[in-house]
């Protein structure tokens, strides 16, 4: 038996190495995922990433809305609403450094590829389209071992190799354009005559049947987890919502719920949205709303017919904004009642701020242009028809400065109103030191290697600062009082460090030149104290000066405010004994006498 | 005596168009308060009606009304409802190809008809309508209650049966019902209109020296409108009338001097209007009688109708005039 037995043991000892040699090659082989999938596989939570698509920052009632967001507020209630949230000043720019973790000029999306300037064209970093070089979180999450979806709007790119599909994403449903009718495939515009849809990487045809852009995509979205809630492995979920983007279109059974509700007008609207902030704490008692811009009319000069067609238009938009919380809702009742909510973060904010460009109005001017007509010939541009499925409707700048209050400007502005973001972060059974934090200054950038680090993976290549440690308890914030968040849009820059923000806006909604302000104070970006602090000032302008120069910033040599300051009214002339910093505070003034 | 009723009831139905007793279509829509509208209506009618005298003579007549109507209405609130005003003022001329029975030589009458005052009032779905709420105003159900008196103050002449007006007073009670099928956005609105309604009458004391008793005349309006464009519609356009039971008593001997049985007819046809302008509104509608029976009482007959409204509000037409738009 013995050589039976020592033959036996040779054997036995050859098939051991042989094995073991299998097993280091089927590791290595499959390193990345048993490395992720190891030893904290089942602690690792869940993200839901939830993005609103101009959304004003003052819209949720959590953040002093009167518009009725009762789940996301239970969100905010039950998490954590931060204040001083930045976000790119447009679309594609943000959804590029929220799913790269890199400025937007790095990763394709230096400008909106419906804005690249001549000199821009061409140029690495101005492609139009999210750069393949750069991994997005969905890839990284699931190298790392997370089940990855995305519903809602993308535009990052509509080749197979840059859509959801092609970016990481198990499963998707996505609209690939920047935006169209919330109910079938009309387009948004003469450059998107009809919407390009994806589900799984395949281009659709048909839609699904009762489509509606907040339904279908939440619904898509409860779909694809629920096909897959046997498998054990976490999950990423980005769900991109095209509302509130104009069209502002909504369900038949919701056109009429805020009837009336918006007949005391913008400016009393914005009155009470601060006030309510300042109640919530997300404003300090002394600030004060931006200006109504110069051009807009005082609601109360409006005629009573007037005022029920604007009106008409908020209507539609906060009923918009509900139905994004009655689907919120829907989401996250579906994860409580399977059991999935336990361990999962969710995330919510805006991609930019509210929309304050009217195409309607802008095309009813001109209505012998070919862009015009688009519009005339693809939707009911009636009153009667606003907020039905064929219709097509823009709230415009009044209402746009509500859902902005109390900042200055909106979408496409880097004034606070077209960057600052309401962001929701809650955690399943964290609890939560304060409901409202002002002191963390957070970017949008900053999602993806937070994702990647409470995921186990490394995020240190990335330019946003991870939350992990943040949202874990054990820091107060990512950034400290030394660290900038800069950005460029349209040759529109900030900076901001601490409490300070440097702006340069073009005219005629600015000066053209760089102004200061101290953001915690004055919010409202009113009074320019450049001259006061003349060398912090110029440390920011230098500091703005690196960061493009590090960040392949191309100022455009063509932008949206070329000929405006010949199409606007001018500014009301201010007089020389108004205080020098605060002319925009000139208007109001007069206003009130 | 009973074909001089009988032919009271003819006069009645298509003066009835005069007398806004048929409605048409797309007149209950809920106006804005201080809503102004003068009505323009020419109306061209035909009726060929059997008639039997005394059971005995029947004969075959044919009666041409060329009738002319202005009408006011003004929407006004009470009680926090839409209510529109309206009074009504006919006149025009009837004629015919042949005697009628009983009547001296006239074959023709004009003048003036009965003026008509009432108004309607919303019960369901239209409260008062500011301009500001009638912008966003969209019908979905409106019910209304209609009440329209008519006064004997037409041209009359008690020995002829032929007479513009009917020497009689009479109050019409409706009950108007619009029922939205579609949204209501021009261009694509489509609405069911019905209204049922009674016309109760008074007596007429002297007709050819008769005592005309009648009993109501009911009727039910129907209309399936449907927008074209925004700017034009058509309707499919029904009416059933039935009742008006009449009793003739001769007034010298206080006998009764006979009766008619009542009057069935059902009238079908088309109206297609515009919206010229702000103000200006074109109606055309043409309807006949249709069905076919042997009742040898059974209306037969079709009128024509052009209808032109000029419409204003007390704000907005200062508004629009100085700005010239």
């Amino acid at each position: 038996m013995t050589p039976l037995n020592g033959l036996t043991a040779k054997t036995t000892t050859n098939q051991r190495y042989r094995r073991n040699i299998a097993l280091v090659m089927f590791a290595l082989v499959i390193c990345p995922a048993v490395l992720a999938q190891t030893p904290d596989d089942d602690r690792r939570p869940n993200f839901v990433i939830i993005v609103a698509d101009d959304l004003g920052y003052s819209d949720l009632g959590s953040y002093g809305g009167e518009i009725a967001t009762p789940n996301l507020d239970r969100l905010a209630s039950e998490g954590i609403r931060y204040s001083n949230f930045y976000v790119g000043p447009t679309c594609s720019p943000t959804r590029s450094m929220l799913m790269t973790g890199m400025d937007n000029h790095r990763v394709g999306m230096g400008n909106m590829y419906e804005r690249t300037a001549p000199n821009q064209m061409e140029l690495p970093g101005y492609e139009g389209v999210l750069s393949l070089d750069t991994p997005t979180f969905a890839k990284r999450l699931r190298d790392l071992g997370y089940r990855t979806y995305m519903t809602g709007k993308w535009h990052l790119g509509h080749e197979p190799t840059h859509i959801p599909r092609g970016r990481g994403f198990d499963r998707s449903f996505s609209l690939i354009n920047s935006g169209g009718s919330h109910f079938d495939f009309n387009g948004l515009n003469i450059d998107n005559e009809e919407s390009e849809f994806t589900e799984d990487g395949e281009y659709l045809t048909e839609l699904p049947k009762d489509y509606y852009s907040t339904r279908t995509f939440t619904d898509k979205l409860i779909e694809f987890i629920d096909d897959d809630k046997e498998d054990d492995r976490p999950f990423v979920a980005y769900l991109a919502y095209q509302a509130p983007h104009d069209p502002l279109q909504v369900p038949e059974s919701w056109l009429r719920r805020y009837k009336a509700k918006y007949d005391d007008g913008w400016d009393h609207t914005r009155e009470q949205r601060l006030a309510r902030m300042k109640k919530l704490g997300l404003m300090p008692p002394a600030a004060e709303l931006a200006p109504r811009l110069w051009y807009l009319p005082e609601y109360d000069d409006l005629l009573g017919a007037a005022q029920s067609i604007a009106a008409r238009k908020m209507e539609i938009y906060a009923a918009m904004v509900e139905y994004i919380d009655f689907q919120v809702g829907n989401l996250i009742d579906y994860l409580d009642e399977s059991g999935q909510l336990d361990n999962t973060v969710i995330i919510f904010f805006s991609d930019n701020g509210p929309e304050g460009s009217d195409p309607i109005a802008a095309a009813q001017r001109q209505p012998n242009l070919a862009k015009s007509a688009f519009y005339s010939n693809n939707y009911d541009l009636q009153f009667e028809a606003w907020g039905r499925s064929y219709s097509y409707m823009a709230y415009g700048p009044t209402w746009a400065q509500v859902s902005a209050t109390p900042f200055n400007m909106y979408k496409g502005a880097m004034a606070e109103g077209g960057i600052r973001s309401p962001l929701l972060v809650w955690q399943s059974g964290r609890p939560v030191p304060a409901n409202v934090d002002k002191d963390a200054l957070l970017h949008v950038m900053d999602i993806a290697p937070t994702l990647v680090e409470m995921a186990g993976g490394d995020a240190t290549e990335m330019q946003g600062k991870s939350w992990a440690s943040m949202l874990r308890g054990e820091e107060a914030r990512p950034r400290d009082d030394d660290d900038i968040i800069a950005m460029e849009f349209q040759s529109a820059r900030m900076i901001r460090r601490g409490t300070w923000k440097a702006t340069l806006t073009p005219k005629p909604y600015g000066t053209g030149d760089w102004e200061l302000f101290n953001i915690t104070k004055d919010p409202a970006e009113q009074i320019d104290v450049s001259a006061e602090h003349p060398e912090l000032f110029d440390e920011l302008v230098t500091a703005w000066g690196e960061y493009a120069a590090a960040n392949n910033v191309v100022l455009p040599d063509r932008t949206f405010y070329d000929g405006m300051e010949e199409r606007l009214p001018p500014r009301p002339p201010v007089p020389d004994s108004w205080p020098r910093g605060q002319e925009k505070n000139w208007q109001d003034s007069r206003d009130e006498d | 005596m009973r074909q001089c009723g009988l032919l009271i009831i003819l006069l009645v139905l298509f003066t009835n168009v005069v007398h806004a007793q048929l409605d048409g279509a797309r007149v209950n829509w809920p106006l804005p308060i201080n809503t102004n509208i003068v009505t323009a209506t020419v109306v061209n009618g035909t009726a060929n009606a059997s008639m039997s005298v005394f059971d005995r003579v029947q004969a075959d007549v044919d009666i041409d009304s060329d009738l002319y109507v202005l009408s006011y209405l003004r929407s006004q609130a009470i009680l926090g409802r839409t209510v529109h005003w309206q009074a009504l003022l006919p006149a025009g001329s009837q004629s015919t190809n042949s005697p009628l029975p009983l009547s001296t030589n006239r074959t023709y009458a004009d003048g003036l008809g009965d003026v008509s005052i009432g108004g309607t009032i919303n019960l369901i779905g239209a409260p008062e309508l500011p301009v500001r709420e009638a912008l966003r105003y969209e019908v979905d159900l409106n019910v209304s209650l209609g009440v329209l008196v008519t006064f004997p103050t037409g041209s009359y002449d008690k020995d002829e049966v032929l007479n513009m007006g009917s020497n009689r007073w009479s109050t019409r009670i409706s009950l108007p019902i619009v029922k939205s099928l579609t949204d209501w956005v021009p261009a694509r609105r489509t609405t069911l209109e019905v209204t049922p309604a009674v016309v109760f009458f008074g007596d007429n004391d002297n007709s050819v020296g008769s005592t005309i008793k009648q009993d109501p005349v009911y009727s039910v309006e129907a209309h399936l409108t449907r927008d074209m464009t925004s700017k034009a519609f058509i309707s499919l356009d029904y009416t059933w009338i039935d009742g008006g039971d009449q009793a003739f008593t001769d007034n010298t001997t206080g006998l009764s001097a006979g009766a008619t049985s009542g009057l069935g007819a059902q009238l079908a046809g088309v109206t297609l209007g515009f919206k010229i302008n702000d103000n200006l509104n074109l109606n055309l509608t043409h309807m006949q009688t249709i069905g076919e029976s042997s009742d040898p009482f059974e209306l037969n007959g079709s009128l024509t109708k052009v209808m032109l409204n000029w419409g204003w509000h007390d704000v907005l037409e200062p508004r629009r005039r100085s700005q010239g738009n």
